[in-house]
């Protein structure tokens, strides 16, 4: 492994401000003379609010003003925009109510923004909240997805007729039931895919700050994406020119796609700061976050997988109920369309697919991208029924996925649900996750469980994802309104250190050590003199942020274009300072030479010449600072095989993790370590999803899970340690050679798990069991299986 | 009369027993006069506690400044005869930091709440007051301050942060996490719910980990408390931050302070722990980035470091 660049397992260079408490996050963050705001949230589910009465509210300590919807509405504040548009199957646009920041006459959810208070500190805002006299009109509540599709079900929004959204379909549906009609065998499955709360240890914050002087903006907050809050907020809801509006997110403490959308609290702080003439300061309480940050998954799914009588897939019919929440949240509507049905083809040649999904608005918190943002729940619907088909033909698990496997000489393939996948070899990647887990040697395992009264399984999960969003052209085609590219800066000082300003952000992910890897691999400058800068708009001139695995794949990439443009212009300069023909010299490690002589130019004597340019070339201009707008060709394609083996006790039905072993092609791996720690992070996630998280609302709306009381989160005694290996394919449309690993773990690992715990207990009659499988459940399906 | 509402002073209010009805300078002042406030909450950690000779009894001791009018609500535990009122004294921190006794106490008793002891409203008549009871007995006093009108209860806290001493003036209700965050501005320490599970808040208080979400400011007064900006000692990492960074045991960096700190504590008690020590011991502390997977071999890592 090599110490340093490409592939070394460099430890991070932002430890250290981590480790001795000196991170800045939006909450450390302070500004003379703020103010502190709290949101008054509605505790119903749905009614219409017949007045707000502030007056005790306005009287209390130290509060500065209370305001409220009617006041944006007044100002022309606009609503929170959905950024992609999806379309019925007749073409027809999605029904797309408004989404103001602060409602004005109804709200929809337990937590939707009533009011803020703000005050001279946190606690009398909160205390004066308790004084807002608001008046609810219950209306009947939709709880979830049985309701909103029910017969008669009362609506959430009065323009959404049956509270659907959109009716989607992809692929080839008359293809699809033709090869229903003939086939041997089908395999049938219905399916619920938990509804989950991203719950990143750091809650949401945000801070505005009006600056009079020059009527400019600066927003404070924890996201994932500081450009495309400017461009979201700025264009459509405070109508401020980018110019003026600078969006600072500092160090995040987590994301996993809930701290990409813009909120309303953004908007609101933004807003009331400029009315205020200061600034004004909103930091989320954990059970506020609970009922105000995006939700994740959600889907109630009728599958089928037909088969010929050997065992080949012949096609795929998939039926979905998705929960999109009271609102359309920023990618919400693409989570279950885009990037779920897409990925139905898996490693599998599957000819015919198709899927339906019908979207539905509920009285629920707004539902969208969450780790895998619709490939887990892809990957649980095609890995859950190829697991009871096995079980059903009396297959081998392990060879009815090889015979149905996309071969490596069928690459590029492109599948019937859009997608072209551009390389892959999923035979080899399974084969090294069967080593990893000692597949093998199973049975001796389980009959040795067996004579201690415990039921042991094993399952596999092998997945297809798709990440690295996106190419714009074609993401535009699909509904997306914004394009999706990544940008890189690089500056070479005269001093020979380089600054990269990126699009990217760095919210655990390590950037700041694994771009400062690329640049030096490539330009040959050590690590620890590239600072790798991101998160403030006023800094880093465009970007679209990170989320969908696309920091090294679109950000990385356009980094290296960068680069290659440093050293495009430092060759002509380094030709004419060694009286050289530009085409004779070449650049590389940190040095420009004349082919076949030892006439050399170190980079920093470039740089240097490039901004003292008295011997120069003449029609250059001066300076080496380079940037580069990346637009990918195409998605990147990583893929998995995750298998896991389980011990379940059928007196208490608690599940024990044995084995947690993955192999995983995630592409060019830039520093293991931290592909590593991302794959544990996510296979955290998709074990916290398969065993312990469950969102619950109750029938009347009322979230029941408020808290971190009820609500499981996976913790240090839940988790084993992992089993993660590789077998690399490297991506052949970006110049990295790289794919992503950041959500890989929470595909691939929860049907890994269920298809393990079904496996256990298959002995005992049980085929199916939904998540989380809690003690309790699996305890339940045995006794209802021997009943 | 009452407080003059112009006198700032500082009162120091104790539990006696002996001493006679009136008498501030019965037998049960030690020799050398009632001792300062910072010397007895060494001596006096917590409740229920009493002088080294055994003569003074006291709970919540406060160093207290008062302003305008207010009440003081005791509640005064006998551990025999509730309907026996106990002796107090007050007495009063001069600015050249001696104490005088105070006189002219007067108190109002409701009567018994049902054989434990008994609550009772004082009110100061005079400057400084005096209260006392003639039984001759250990009893435990309670004090809480409510303000009559407009004036907040502002106790002052005096404690040792990461070595140094520091003061600052807090509500009842402020929490430990939020004084070591806004007022003395170490924002290391971090907030990531409201329910008591998450741990991102955890310090060490007498060298034992400690929600600092959980815990009143007001409770950490004499305390001793280290927080993730104390973990280094001049330019030198502990064993256990150069072991979360050796091992890629943090992502987002937001748990971290408090898994270092729990970790430090779990080490300080075992030595040596398993995997499955580790893992079981850092219940109180979630993460939502690693997994676990290098926080556990970082803590391992540190142990046998720390000499283990």
């Amino acid at each position: 492994m090599p110490e340093t660049g490409i592939g070394a397992a460099l430890l991070r260079k932002e430890d250290k401000r981590f480790i001795t408490g000196k991170g800045k996050y939006v909450d450390d963050i302070n500004r003379p003379g703020q103010a502190y705001a709290y949101i008054v949230r509605s505790p119903e589910a749905h009614a219409s609010i017949a007045g707000i009465d502030a007056s005790e509210a306005l009287k209390a300590p130290g509060v500065v003003a209370v305001l409220t919807g009617a006041d944006m509405a007044e100002d022309g504040v606009g609503g929170l925009p959905a950024g992609w548009g999806i379309l019925f199957q007749d073409g027809s646009p999605m029904i797309e109510p408004a989404h103001p920041p602060m409602v004005v006459d109804r709200v929809r959810h337990v937590g939707d923004q009533v009011a803020v208070v703000i005050a001279e500190t946190k606690a009398q805002a909160k205390e004066a909240a308790g004084l807002v006299d608001v008046d609810y009109q219950p209306l009947p509540a939709i709880a979830g997805l049985s309701q909103a599709c029910a017969e008669g079900a009362a609506l959430v929004w009065d323009e959404a007729p049956g509270n659907i959204c959109y009716d989607w379909g992809l692929g080839d549906e008359a293809a699809t039931d033709a090869a229903f009609e003939g086939a041997a065998h089908v395999v049938t499955l219905d399916l619920v895919n938990n509804r989950l709360i991203p719950n990143a240890i750091e809650p949401r914050a945000a801070i505005g700050d009006y600056d009079a002087t020059d009527d400019s903006y600066t927003l404070y907050t924890t996201s994932q994406n500081p450009h495309v809050i400017r461009l979201l907020m700025g264009a459509f809801v405070l109508g401020l020119p980018e110019h003026k509006l600078r969006i600072v997110a500092p160090d995040v403490g987590g994301g996993f796609g809930s701290k990409i959308f813009h909120y309303a609290e953004e908007a609101i702080m933004t807003w009331a700061s400029k009315r205020l003439e200061r600034p004004v300061k909103w930091t989320a309480e954990r059970s506020e976050s609970f009922m105000s940050d995006a939700h994740g998954r959600d889907h109630i799914t009728h599958a089928e997988l037909a088969l010929d009588a050997d065992g080949k897939f012949v096609g795929l019919r998939v039926n979905t109920a998705a929960n999109l929440g009271a609102y359309i949240s920023t990618f919400g509507a693409a989570v279950p369309t885009w990037l779920y049905a897409t990925l139905f083809s898996g490693c599998y040649t599957t000819p015919a697919i198709f899927a339906n999904v019908k979207a539905y608005f509920t009285n629920t918190v707004p539902v969208d991208a969450y780790r895998g943002a619709g490939r887990p729940e892809a990957a649980f619907v095609l890995e859950r029924l190829v697991h009871k088909a096995a079980v059903q033909l009396g297959m081998d698990p392990v060879e009815l996925r090889k015979n149905n496997f996309i071969q490596p000489d069928q690459f590029p393939y492109q599948t019937p649900v859009a997608l072209e996948y551009d390389v892959g070899d999923y035979d080899g990647t399974f084969d090294a996750a069967l080593e990893l887990a000692d597949y093998s040697g199973f049975g001796a395992r389980r009959e040795e469980a067996a004579t201690r009264g415990k039921l042991r399984g094993i399952g596999i999960s092998t997945f297809v994802e798709a990440c690295g969003i996106a190419p714009s052209a074609v993401a535009g085609q699909l509904g997306a309104r914004a394009g999706l590219f990544e940008v890189g800066h690089v500056r070479v000082h005269p001093t020979g250190s380089i600054t990269v300003f990126t699009g990217s952000h760095s919210h655990g992910q390590g950037h700041e050590t694994t771009f400062a890897q690329l640049v030096s691999d490539r330009l040959g400058v050590p690590e620890d003199q590239v600072e790798i800068v991101h998160g403030d708009t006023a800094q880093v001139a465009f970007g679209m942020g990170t989320y969908g695995s696309r920091s090294l794949a679109v950000g990385g990439s356009a980094i290296y274009m960068a680069m290659e443009k440093i050293i495009a212009k430092g060759t002509i300069i380094a030709a004419h300072l060694m009286e050289a023909a530009v085409e004779d010299v070449v650049f590389d490690k940190g040095n420009f030479t004349v082919a076949g002589t030892d006439k050399t130019k170190a980079l920093g004597e470039v740089a240097f010449a490039a901004y003292v340019p008295h011997n120069y070339p003449e029609d250059l201009e001066p300076g080496l600072d380079e940037t580069a707008f990346y637009d990918p060709k195409n998605f990147t394609f990583p893929a998995g095989a995750h298998i896991v083996e389980v011990e379940i006790d059928p007196d208490t039905g608690v599940v024990d993790l044995c084995g947690v072993s993955c192999a995983d092609d995630v592409g060019r791996i830039i520093n293991p370590m931290i592909v590593d720690g991302q794959m544990h992070g996510g296979l955290a996630q998709g074990i916290g999803q398969a065993l312990l998280e469950s969102c619950i609302y109750d029938d009347s709306g009322q979230l029941i899970t408020g808290s971190y009381m009820n609500y499981t989160m996976p913790r240090a005694a839940d988790l084993p340690f992992f089993k993660t290996g590789h077998h690399i394919t490297n991506c052949t449309h970006n110049p990295l050679g790289v794919k992503g690993v950041g959500e890989v773990g929470s595909i691939g690992v929860p049907p890994a798990i269920i298809n393990a715990i079904v496996d256990a207990l298959s002995s005992a009659g049980v085929e199916h069991i939904d998540m989380p499988a809690t003690p309790e459940r699996v305890w339940r399906a045995l006794q209802d299986a021997q009943a | 009369m009452k407080w003059s509402s112009a006198a700032l002073s500082t009162v120091l209010v104790l539990g006696a027993c002996g001493g006679e009805q009136g008498d501030p300078t019965g037998p049960g002042v030690p020799a050398d006069g009632p001792q300062t406030l910072p010397a007895l909450v060494e001596q006096l950690p917590g409740s229920r506690n009493h002088s080294p000779d055994g003569t003074w009894w006291g709970h919540n001791m406060r160093e207290v400044v008062r302003r305008g009018n207010f009440v003081f609500t005791y509640v005064i535990e006998n551990d025999d005869d509730p309907t026996t009122p106990s002796t107090f004294r007050v007495y009063k921190k001069e600015g050249d930091g001696s104490w005088i006794a105070g006189a002219g106490f007067e108190t109002t008793r409701p009567g018994t709440d049902g054989g434990l002891g008994c609550s009772a409203t004082l009110t100061f008549t005079e400057h400084p007051p005096t209260l006392t009871t003639p039984r001759d007995e250990p009893c435990r006093l309670f004090a809480r301050f409510h303000p009559l009108s407009g004036s907040l209860s502002m106790p002052t806290v005096s404690l040792t942060v990461n070595g140094q001493a520091v003061e600052g003036e807090v509500e009842g209700r402020t929490l430990l996490v939020d004084f070591i965050r806004e007022t003395l501005g170490l924002t290391g320490t971090h907030v990531g719910c409201d329910t008591s599970q998450c741990g991102a808040c955890v310090v060490h208080v007498g060298g034992a980990s400690v929600k600092s979400c959980t815990m009143l400011a007001v409770e950490a007064d004499g305390a001793d408390v280290t927080t993730v900006e104390g973990l280094a000692t001049n330019g030198t990492l502990h064993p256990m931050q150069t072991a979360f960074h050796e091992h890629h045991g943090l992502q987002c960096g937001f748990c971290t302070p408090g898994m270092m700190l729990s970790g430090i504590d779990l080490v300080g008690r075992n030595a040596n722990p398993s995997e499955h020590e580790v893992r079981e011991w850092l219940e109180g502390n979630l993460c939502r980035c690693t997994g676990y997977h290098n926080i556990v071999k970082a803590v391992q890592a540190a142990a046998a470091e720390m000499g283990g």
